[in-house]
């Protein structure tokens, strides 16, 4: 069961990362202001 | 914020039906975390275009060390979809300044937007991998790419799929021993 526990628990971890490091959704409103520009994307 | 209150929301979901279907993991973790620390600086506002790049090959040898896990092909190839885009984009997700009028916000072109990876465009030759497919409700939106959603899909596969993967295999096995008990004479060389 503590087995289980933990490999549920990085697996949390490893779809969090997957997300985090891959994915790129964004949510409206947003959580503030634009911060800065830049001359890229255009 | 409101982007890592999300992933920390799925992260839950995913251990908890983890729980239940008892996955089989992934390996090499280190990469996906070095993978991930640009993308959190990101968020939380250190943008360092060229870290961009650290990204992209964590996840690439990532997702080929773990090419034969389930789901893995749809996940990676969502990955390839969304850091193609990034990469033409100096390592930030385009989202036209329409897609995000239409949700009531006016951003300048240019614009990097505060806890996303998101910079504003008029338009992207590569629009249709940027972030455009909206899920609205009232005020609130989720706006994600193609590749996004390959993402989602690809951890729904692992989730679901890589314990069934496995039982498959144990099953495979245990009709070949089946096999070898039943006709032994075919094992002789």
């Amino acid at each position: 069961m503590k087995q289980r526990i933990f490999r549920s628990l990085l697996a949390a971890a490893i779809a969090g990362l997957i997300v985090v490091a891959g994915a790129a959704p964004l949510t409206q409103p947003g959580s503030g202001p634009a911060v800065s520009s830049f001359s890229i994307g255009q | 914020m409101t982007l890592l209150l999300l992933v920390a929301a799925l992260a839950l979901l995913v251990g908890a039906i983890a729980m239940w279907r008892a996955p089989r993991l992934p390996r090499y973790l280190p990469l996906l975390a070095i993978a991930a620390v640009p993308q959190i600086g990101t968020l939380l506002g250190l943008y360092l275009p060229g870290m961009f790049w650290v990204t992209a090959v964590a996840l690439a040898a990532w997702s080929l060390l773990n090419w034969r896990l389930a789901g893995m092909p749809i996940l990676a190839l969502g990955l390839l979809l969304n850091i193609a885009v990034m990469a033409a984009h100096g390592g930030a997700m385009p989202i036209r300044a329409e897609i995000l009028a239409a949700g009531g916000e006016v951003f300048a072109p240019g614009t990097f937007l505060a806890g996303s990876k998101d910079v504003v465009v008029d338009s992207s030759w590569l629009w249709p991998l940027s972030d455009w497919l909206a899920l609205r409700w009232g005020r609130y939106a989720i706006i994600a790419s193609p590749g996004d959603l390959l993402i989602l899909t690809g951890l729904l596969v692992w989730l679901f799929r890589s314990r069934l993967s496995e039982r498959t295999h144990q099953h495979a096995s245990e009709s070949e021993q089946h096999a070898a008990v039943a006709h032994p004479a075919a094992r002789t060389e």
